[in-house]
């Protein structure tokens, strides 16, 4: 819960100093980035605050170098 | 800010300290050589060379531009534009990276009682508001922390001679060939081969400097105080004890006294490599950015900085469960850096040769943003 709580006021912080601003200056294609990467970051951070086991990236992709690169 | 040129010493500060905030884990990829492993981090320096090589003759032959608008000029629109989306996601995973291992380290040596989110809420304001001011702000910080970066490094192994102990590096150069060679690579794909992300700065360097140069002295730089920092600790820990620990350089420092007055000096070590980590996390977030903004075709091509530092922090939090299996992937990164740093590098430079001989030697035309 900390962590949540912890990531919404950083996000907070985020969309009110950032995401505010090129909401009202309009700018489309910065937001078509933006919009995605916050929802991500939110996202992810809930997953985390309520330790929901998640294969880490770091995993996978050593999974696939392996495989890609056939070691050990 | 676009039109302000940087000069390439202030690049060349931010290359060094880019390299340098790798110095922290970088003991994980070259410890396969144990007491050479100094060595192969000499070699890999000399090695680096060659890629500064490869990476300045792309920049020499559009001068003037970054690497993703050669990127996209070389390969075309569609091509170039999914080789700069694959720059963006090795920028933007090696900085999860980086955030991740920089959070563990503070919470395990200094704030052990702290939850790591409440450093990121530190971290990702101060490194997007840095981005956001521009390359001239970056490039001004760290031409102020690279001389103290020198200084503390310096100290430490002034202050450290009495407590090394030669025959912990001895006998020289008796690892084996594969066991160098292994390590050797290692290190120059973690941290020198990153310097490919930072190619992308030279849209706003001075043309009138020689890419290469700015490189060089980069690496060389950072090779001096990595060779020397890796010397320290192995004279002052030995290798045995260097591959027991995570943080090697903070170890060996923190053996360091002066009488009763001069004690706990590892606190420069953490200060020195927290704000390297900070210079090397808004390369990385400025490379992204500028990335973001080629592809998308953003004018204000700072503006992703703040939301893309959001998802470098969100990546961050799913990377590992714990450092343990952190350190363990860093043995791995070199295998899947080869294709960013020298497969793509070559694909863009060949390109451009032909292109260039296409197009009977003539200029690129001079295109804005």
């Amino acid at each position: 819960m900390q962590q949540i709580m912890l990531s919404a006021f950083l996000l907070a912080f985020c969309v009110w100093v950032d995401l505010v601003p090129l909401i009202k200056k309009k700018e489309k294609k910065v937001l078509w980035f933006a919009i995605p990467s916050y929802l991500i970051y939110l996202i992810l951070n809930i997953l985390v605050g309520l330790n929901v086991k998640t294969a880490g990236l770091n995993q996978i992709i050593a999974q696939l170098v392996k495989s890609a690169m056939k070691l050990e | 800010m676009k039109n302000q040129k940087v000069p390439g010493k202030k690049i060349t500060a931010i290359i060094a300290l880019y390299l340098i905030g790798s110095s922290l884990v970088e003991s994980s990829v070259s410890g396969a050589a144990r007491q050479d492993s100094w060595f192969c981090v000499l070699l890999a320096t000399g090695l680096a060379l060659l890629l500064a090589w490869l990476y300045s003759s792309i920049l020499r032959l559009h001068p003037g531009k970054g690497l993703f608008d050669i990127a996209v000029e070389t390969l075309g629109a569609v091509l170039g534009k999914i080789v700069c989306a694959i720059f963006v996601l090795y920028a933007v995973y090696l900085a999860a990276q980086v955030i991740r291992v920089f959070e563990e380290f503070v919470h395990l040596v200094n704030l052990p009682q702290t939850p790591e989110i409440v450093l990121l809420i530190f971290t990702v304001p101060l490194v997007a508001w840095q981005v956001r001011s521009g390359l001239n702000n970056m490039a001004n910080v760290s031409a102020f922390l690279l001389p103290l970066q020198l200084i503390f490094v310096a100290i430490t192994i002034v202050l450290g001679i009495k407590f090394m102990d030669p025959e912990n590096i001895r006998p020289i150069l008796s690892a084996k060939p594969t066991q160098m060679l292994k390590a050797t690579l290692g290190v120059l794909a973690l941290p020198y081969g990153e310097t490919i992300l930072c190619t992308s700065f030279f849209g706003e360097v001075d043309q009138k400097e020689s890419p290469f140069k700015i490189m060089a002295f980069g690496i060389l730089i950072a090779g001096a105080v990595l060779v020397m920092a890796r010397l320290r600790n192995l004279l002052i820990l030995g290798s045995a004890t260097v591959q027991m620990y995570l943080f090697p350089s903070y170890d060996a420092v923190s053996v360091i006294s002066l009488g009763d007055f001069v004690t706990r000096i590892s606190v420069l070590i953490g200060v020195n490599l927290v704000l390297a980590g900070i210079i090397k996390v808004s390369a990385y977030l400025y490379s992204a950015t500028l990335g973001i903004s080629r592809i998308l075709e953003i004018r204000d091509f700072l503006s992703p900085a703040v939301s893309c530092c959001l998802l470098i922090a969100g990546i961050s939090s799913i990377l590992y469960s714990n450092i343990l299996d952190g350190m363990k992937f860093i043995t791995i990164m070199p295998y899947n850096s080869v294709l960013f740093q020298i497969l793509l590098p070559a694909v863009i430079l060949i390109a451009g040769k032909l292109k260039k001989k296409a197009a009977g030697g003539k200029k690129w035309p001079e295109k804005n943003r």
